[in-house]
This record gives structure tokens, C-alpha cells and sequence, in this order.
């Protein structure tokens, strides 16, 4: 998320004001823009806070230059690392070198006397088609999602988001809190929807409301995870590491069924199958196994929010220990928010 | 007197067309599915002429080429960066957690059964651990590649997969990690078989760890023989992009994987360079970074009847630039290597070119993303005119320099003249630092050039015989056409030197 616009300014003195931009994650500058005074001498310290391992520049220009600088950086070809990317050009007025992620060069100029807008660049190439923000100077800046002087992406940070309508019944997998790196979001028809661990063959968590919010694992390149639009009534809790040791259960994917996933896993030796039905006020967990020739033992954490009731089997300390026989037939585990 | 004498000399010299792109292949813009945030992760053309897509949120689409509508396959996908259609009801697609199986089994267009096919890999929740594939070989087999973690990001509490003990400790990854991510390596693979490319059989499920020592191998693909080539991109231990053949118990370069071989014992970050350069193996071509690629994707061979003289030779995706490269590879000394070209370079083509598929009538689809670094979304659809660009069709190494052989006869006047070729020579260190500059770099004059009767190949000696480790940058002067007077339309090749002739 790009956080609110800075004006970072760190000191203003006789020498003039002192910023720090820096070059953060999805090609941006961060702050997108800062205010000086026209004719003013100042510093930027400019930082690579990427952490996507991407080297980047920045290049001051005059007003209007940007897309001429841009382009004059791509036609030095193969001359262009040598020359940090940067042409020689009557429209830059200052430039920083390439800096590595991690590291930090400085700009200093005097901003020419007019008032304007003066864009601020990185000319690696490719990156100054999106990677771009202004100083501005003497000249008032509009609403944050209306400066066509900023790049796309901080436009769009400036926006109010816009209520989307839900997909229901969905599945999507994704990178969930509190549950193995390899998640699956469930959206039940109505208002319940579950967290299913695919690494530990098993419900995580159940809740009430919106479904997620993937926005921090999509809007990059996955650094981040989904959002839990609603309020949690049940979780299993921590547990540890998924997929390792001998007794580790094997996913075996799902079928969709009216939308809806039944999923399939082994454990122990049994093939399960488990599906998820909605209540008006809660959530079913409906777990089938042929062929078990001994009892099973099915994890069902208890949790202070929920309370929980079993079709078959005994439930105790957390575990529901479950006949062969009504494995076969198939045992439902109902999860309520407690009232 | 003088004007007569310059439109003389005009009218004497045959006209120099410089082509452009479009002359030799038309590129359509094809409109993306609806609702969809168009960054290709996967392209496959089914055996019924369908192109399926895979996309960034996890959508599978299928493109009907007749009557260019989309129609839904599957939802729901965990960044999938890779799809092959067996046919128009099942398709494979490497996911993030998983080699998966998708199926229509009522056969209303869209897939019923998501059956896990292989997920025997560690996740530790970096986000720099991508998954690659599949790349499928004549026997069925998928070979996927999966990402190293970067310490751009820790590991989240919950893993899936063994945790290796080779490193830094694992509690100091939540507890000190600011003060342990330099130690813990620029890129680490601590959960089974990160950096590793892995054969796995489908109708199976069993998975062969083949070969170690990827860092990003975003670009799985074959040559018309059946070898297995792979992409890697410029970073820790990888002095600018690559392209490997890759066999199998290769360690092709980047450290951190080798903790899963067997027997391995060492922090490979504490073997050092020295060591690790002994028992590495070194890349069949180099894309110069900067000037070549920065970001080199999917390798995929070019079919016979497709592109002209170009079959046989691989095309490879680049996100940085708007550009696809072509690779021409030769053995020498019992090595594949050999050269890179642009094959499609500049507008209309976009940036970001991620995943390649040919259709069935030989044209050339596109799909394109960018993720957080630089490139486009979308899909394009180029197909050849049927005119034959002017090229560098191959680049063969000599013991004292090269043979270059273009598509057509070459104008003998600047063909001839060694002048027109321009070479410079450098190479790349191999150490764990990020990327490598150019280093013992020196331009080279050719000393004789020889053009044969048919003016199509050209015997260039330099003025030192080739050396074995360097890459040969060649720039071909402007005026170097073709009898009919077309200019190149590529001038700048590259030939990475594994092995020097000896004759």
C-alpha cells in the first residue's frame, strides 16, 4: 500500500530544503510528489528501498521533458549502463547514478526560477513509462487521484475504493493469514466463508461477513496476504509446519460441486472427502471416509467463539474420534458462532 | 559538373531499404477477456486450435481464434505461471503450491476436478517462490522450475516442507531477521527443491528433483531434438541472463539450492565462488544485460514451416524490452552453444513478453504481464507475411572468429568489407554479488573477411582467436544489405564462447 503523500522534508535552512525519496516496491517513488520553492537550492537523498532486487535511477528534469528524457535513455542502447541510463541532455537538470537495491546517491540542485511543475524519473528501461513523480514548484497540486504528474499507481492509491459485488459461491487459492502457505479461500453462498489448509488437509478458520480482500497479494508480485473481510467465530490455531514427516496428509485436489469445493485427501492410509455446507448461522463440515478399517481421529479444536456439534463419534480434548462405520456414512461437524 | 556527377553516383548505388517489423509480420492486439486482469502467467494451444490462458488472479480463458470469443475454463488458480492443454477438456497448470490438473468431466466448457498432481515442493510464503512449467516433452512428462525465496521478505510461520538446517538458524528468521538476511543469502532455498528444475509424470504423480541451481528460471522449453533448455535472469550469483541446456545432476550455478543434494553438508554461501565454479556449469548462450535482455522468459522452438529459415531455432520472451530474441545454437567441443538476435524488436510489440505458444497454422501467440517489475498485460497475435527479413540466419564460432550466414545473398560492396563488422569481446564474473559488469572487454578489428560465391556466408577472422568464457558482441554496419537491396533488420548479435574451436 503507498502510504499518504510526504512531503518529506527533513530540514529547511539557508542551504535550502533537504527530502528523501525513495524507490520502493511496483516501480514507484515514494513520496509520489513534494512541494519546493522556485528558485530554491535543494538535496534529495534518493534511496532503492525495492525489495524486489531492481536496481533504479532518478533524473530531475525541466517541465514537459519527461517523456523526451525517457525515450533519449532507451535510444543509448548499448551505451546506456555505462552512462547510468542517463543521455546528455539539455532537459535534465539533475541526476542520481544507478543505485543498487539498499543504497543511496544524492541530488542537489537550484530549481530554476520559474514556477512549474519539474518532474522527477527513473530512466532504467523500461521503468520511466510508470516509474515517475514531480517537484513542484510554486504551482498547486491537485488531489492526490487527479495528478496526471504522478505515476498511474499513486493516482490510484489517492482513489476512494469502489465497492465491487462478491462472487458467491467462490473458491480461490491464495495466501492466507494464519494457515500453511498453500490456502484456499471458500465463499459459501450467503454470509460464511472458510480458510482450508491444502498443506494440512483441514479446516483453519470459519467466518461471518465479505469474503477476502486479495488486493495485498495480487497488486505486487505476491508479497503480501489476503484479507479476511469478516469477523472469525472458529480457528483451529496455530499448528506447524505442513507436508513434513511420514504421517503427513496428501491433498488431492477437489471437485467443484454447484461451485463449491469437496475436497480430497489422505491420511493414515484412508482417502477422506470433505465438504462444506452453509447454515443460516453457521458452518458444516461434512467428512466421509470408505474403507477405514480402524477409528479415525479428526482434529476439532475447541474455540471459545464457537460452539460445535457432531453427528457420530465422541468428541474430547479436541479430537473426534469416529467409528469406521460412520465414516462411511459420513460425519457432520456444525460450527456456530457462540451466543 | 558536380551535380551530375552526384546523381550519377546515386543512381549507381542500389536503393538501402531499412525494413521495419511489420514489413515481415503483422502483430494484432487481441482484446482480453472480460473482467480479467490481463497478465498472462500461461499460453497452450490445444490440439483443436484453442488457446487457453492463464492469468495472474488465477483465471483459465479459451480463446476460440475463428470467432475471437473467450470463454471461462476455470477460476480460482494460485498465480498460475504455466499451462498446457492436452485437450479441450483437460489441461495441466503449474500453480504457485502445485503441478494441477484441471478437467471438464460434464462437458459444459468448464474444468469440474482440480486434482493435485504434484506438490511435493516447500513453501516457505516468500513471494519470490514462483513456480515455472510445465514444460511438456514427447514422452508426457511436465518439467517445471521453481523460484528461490528473496530476502526482500522473510518466511512465514508455517511451512510446507522439510526445513533445512544448513544456514541461518531458523528462529532468527522471525526473530532477527534485519540482522540475518545478508547471511541468509540474497536468494536461499530452505524447503525441498527451490532452485531446482524437477521431471515430474503426470499420470503418476512421482517427481525426479532433476538438476539444481536456478535463481529464476522463468522459461522452460525443448529444441526440436528433445533437450531440455531453461531461462535464468541476472541477479546473486548470476552474472547477466542465461540460457541453459540442462541435464541431468547439472548444478548450473546459483548456490543456494545445493543444499538438497544429497550428501550436501556445507553452507554453500561459505564454499565460495572458487569452489562452486568448479563443479558448475556454465550457460549455452548470455543475453547481455541491458543491451540483449534484462529479463528473459519462456524458450520455445521455432516448427518447420512456420518462420521461414528460422526453424529449429528458439525464440525467447523478454519483459523489460519489446522484444523476442532468437537463439542459434551449434555444438562445438561436445557443448551446445551459440548466439542471440532480435527476432522481434520495437512497436507494435509490447514489453513484458512472458509466455509463447504457435498456433496451428503456424502463427505466434503472446502473452504478456508485469507483475511489480516492467512490462504490459495482454496478448498479441504475430504471423508472418511471408517476406524474409534480410538476417543473420547463423553465427558458428571459428578458432580466429566467425562464420556469419544471412537469409539472402548479401550485396558483395559492404558485405566484403571488414569494416561492417564490428566486434567487442568481454565476459561476466561468476561470484554471489548481484549481476556482474563487463569485464576484459576489448574491441577486435576483423584481419580478413571472406565472402563466398553466393554471397550468403562470410568467414570473419578476428585479430586474436576466440577465447573460451567470453561473450562476442558483433554490430553489423548500416550499409550491409541484401542483392535486393533490403538492410539487416537486426544488426546486433551476440555468440557466448563455451568451448573455442580448434579449427
Amino acid at each position: 500500500m503507498l502510504p499518504a503523500p510526504l512531503f518529506l522534508a527533513l530540514s529547511i535552512g539557508a542551504a535550502g530544503a533537504e527530502f528523501e525519496i525513495r524507490a520502493v516496491e511496483g516501480l514507484q517513488f515514494d513520496p509520489p510528489r513534494i512541494e519546493a520553492k522556485p528558485g530554491e537550492a535543494i538535496t534529495i537523498r534518493f534511496k532503492n528501498a525495492d525489495p524486489t532486487d531492481q536496481p533504479h535511477n532518478m533524473v530531475v528534469v525541466k517541465p514537459g521533458a519527461r517523456a523526451e528524457v525517457v525515450n533519449a535513455a532507451l535510444a543509448l542502447g548499448a551505451d546506456g549502463p555505462a552512462m547510468d541510463f542517463t543521455p546528455d541532455s539539455p532537459a535534465i537538470l539533475a541526476k542520481a547514478p544507478v543505485v543498487a537495491p539498499g543504497k543511496a546517491a544524492e541530488l542537489a540542485l537550484t530549481l530554476p526560477a520559474e514556477k512549474g511543475i519539474y518532474p522527477y524519473v527513473c530512466t532504467f528501461p523500461g521503468h520511466g513509462f510508470v516509474m515517475y513523480g514531480a517537484i513542484y514548484a510554486g504551482v498547486p497540486m491537485p488531489p492526490l487521484d487527479k495528478d496526471e504528474n504522478i505515476s498511474p499507481l499513486a493516482r490510484e492509491a489517492g482513489k476512494k475504493p469502489e465497492a465491487t459485488a462478491e462472487k458467491r459461491p467462490q473458491v480461490q487459492r491464495i495466501f492466507m493469514p494464519d494457515a500453511s502457505p498453500a490456502a484456499i479461500a471458500v465463499a459459501l453462498p450467503g454470509r460464511q466463508n472458510a480458510c482450508w489448509d491444502a498443506g494440512h488437509c483441514r479446516l483453519r478458520y470459519a467466518w461471518e461477513g465479505k469474503f477476502i480482500d486479495g488486493t495485498p497479494y495480487w497488486k505486487g508480485n505476491g508479497n503480501g496476504l489476503a484479507k479476511v473481510l469478516g469477523d472469525i467465530y472458529w480457528s483451529s490455531g496455530k499448528l506447524g509446519d505442513a507436508g513434513a514427516g511420514p504421517d503427513a496428509p496428501q491433498f488431492l485436489g477437489y471437485r467443484l460441486r454447484g461451485g463449491l469445493p469437496e475436497f480430497r485427501y489422505r491420511r493414515g492410509g484412508v482417502l477422506f472427502v470433505e465438504t462444506l455446507n452453509e447454515l443460516p448461522d453457521g458452518i458444516a463440515q461434512i467428512i466421509r471416509a470408505e474403507g477405514a478399517v480402524s477409528p479415525a481421529t479428526i482434529p476439532v479444536p475447541g474455540d471459545d467463539r464457537a460452539a460445535i456439534t457432531v453427528s457420530a463419534g465422541a468428541l474430547k480434548d479436541g479430537a473426534l474420534s469416529v467409528s469406521p462405520a460412520d465414516l462411511a456414512q459420513g460425519v457432520r461437524l456444525e460450527i456456530r458462532p457462540a451466543k | 559538373m558536380t551535380t551530375r556527377i552526384f546523381i550519377a553516383a546515386l543512381a549507381a548505388a542500389p536503393f538501402c531499404h531499412a525494413g521495419t517489423l511489420t514489413d515481415y509480420y503483422s502483430v494484432e492486439d487481441i482484446a482480453s477477456p472480460p473482467g480479467v486482469d490481463a497478465q498472462v502467467g500461461g499460453l497452450s494451444v490445444s490440439p483443436s486450435g484453442k488457446l487457453f490462458a492463464c492469468f495472474h488472479k488465477g483465471e483459465v480463458r479459451v480463446l476460440d481464434p475463428e470467432s475471437k470469443t473467450w470463454s471461462a475454463f476455470a477460476d480460482g488458480l494460485h498465480e498460475p505461471l504455466g499451462i498446457y492443454a492436452a485437450g479441450d477438456s483437460e489441461v495441466l497448470v503449474m500453480q504457485r503450491p502445485e503441478l494441477t490438473r484441471l478437467r471438464d468431466e460434464d462437458g459444459d466448457g468448464a474444468a469440474d476436478v482440480f486434482q493435485t498432481v504434484w506438490d511435493g515442493f516447500g513453501m516457505t510464503g516468500n513471494y519470490h517462490e514462483f513456480a515455472f512449467g510445465p514444460a511438456v516433452d514427447a514422452a508426457g512428462n511436465c518439467w517445471v522450475g521453481l523460484n528461490v525465496a528473496s530476502n526482500g521478505a522473510s518466511v512465514r510461520e508455517e511451512v510446507r516442507g522439510a526445513w533445512n538446517d544448513i544456514g541461518v538458524p531458523r528462529d532468527d528468521f522471525y526473530k532477527n531477521w534485519g540482522k540475518v538476511k545478508g547471511a541468509a543469502g540474497r536468494m536461499y532455498a530452505r524447503v525441498p527443491w527451490r532452485g531446482w528444475v524437477v521431471k515430474i509424470d503426470p499420470r503418476t504423480g512421482t517427481a525426479e528433483p532433476w538438476a539444481a541451481g536456478f535463481r529464476s528460471p522463468n522459461g522452460l522449453g525443448f529444441d526440436a531434438a528433445g533437450n531440455l533448455y531453461v531461462t535464468d535472469n541476472q541477479g546473486d550469483w548470476v552474472g547477466t541472463s542465461k540460457l541453459h541446456a540442462v541435464k541431468k545432476g547439472g548444478f548450473y550455478g546459483h548456490a543456494a539450492s545445493l543444499i538438497w543434494r544429497d550428501g550436501w553438508t556445507e553452507n554453500p554461501l561459505k564454499v565460495g565462488a572458487k569452489e562452486l565454479d568448479k563443479i558448475r556449469e556454465p550457460a549455452a548462450v548470455l543475453f547481455p544485460q541491458g543491451a540483449m535482455a534484462n529479463s528473459p522468459t519462456q524458450p520455445l522452438a521455432i516448427p518447420p514451416g512456420v518462420f521461414g529459415p528460422f526453424a529449429g531455432q528458439l525464440l525467447v520472451g523478454e519483459m523489460n524490452q519489446a522484444r523476442i530474441m532468437r537463439v542459434d545454437l551449434e555444438e562445438v567441443g561436445g557443448t551446445m552453444q551459440g548466439m542471440c538476435i532480435p527476432f522481434l524488436d520495437g512497436a507494435p510489440l509490447n514489453r513484458g513478453n512472458n509466455r509463447l505458444a504457435f498456433g496451428k497454422d503456424g502463427s505466434l501467440w503472446v502473452g504478456q504481464t508485469h507483475l511489480s517489475w516492467v512490462g504490459a498485460t495482454g496478448i498479441q497475435h504475430i504471423a508472418a507475411t511471408g517476406k524474409v527479413p534480410m538476417e543473420i540466419l547463423h553465427m558458428k564460432a571459428r578458432r580466429d572468429g566467425f562464420e556469419i550466414e544471412f537469409t539472402h545473398p548479401a550485396d558483395p560492396a559492404a558485405a566484403a568489407d571488414p569494416a561492417n563488422y564490428a566486434f567487442q569481446r568481454y565476459r561476466y564474473e561468476y561470484h554471489e554479488a548481484y549481476g556482474s559488469p563487463q569485464k576484459d572487454k576489448a574491441k577486435l578489428a576483423p584481419k580478413n573477411v571472406a565472402l563466398s560465391s553466393d554471397g550468403k556466408r562470410v568467414a570473419i577472422s578476428l585479430e586474436e582467436d576466440i577465447k573460451e568464457g567470453f561473450v562476442y558482441e558483433l554490430t553489423v554496419g548500416k550499409t550491409l544489405q541484401s542483392k535486393d537491396g533490403d538492410a539487416l533488420l537486426n544488426r546486433l548479435a551476440f555468440y557466448n564462447v563455451k568451448r573455442a574451436p580448434v579449427k
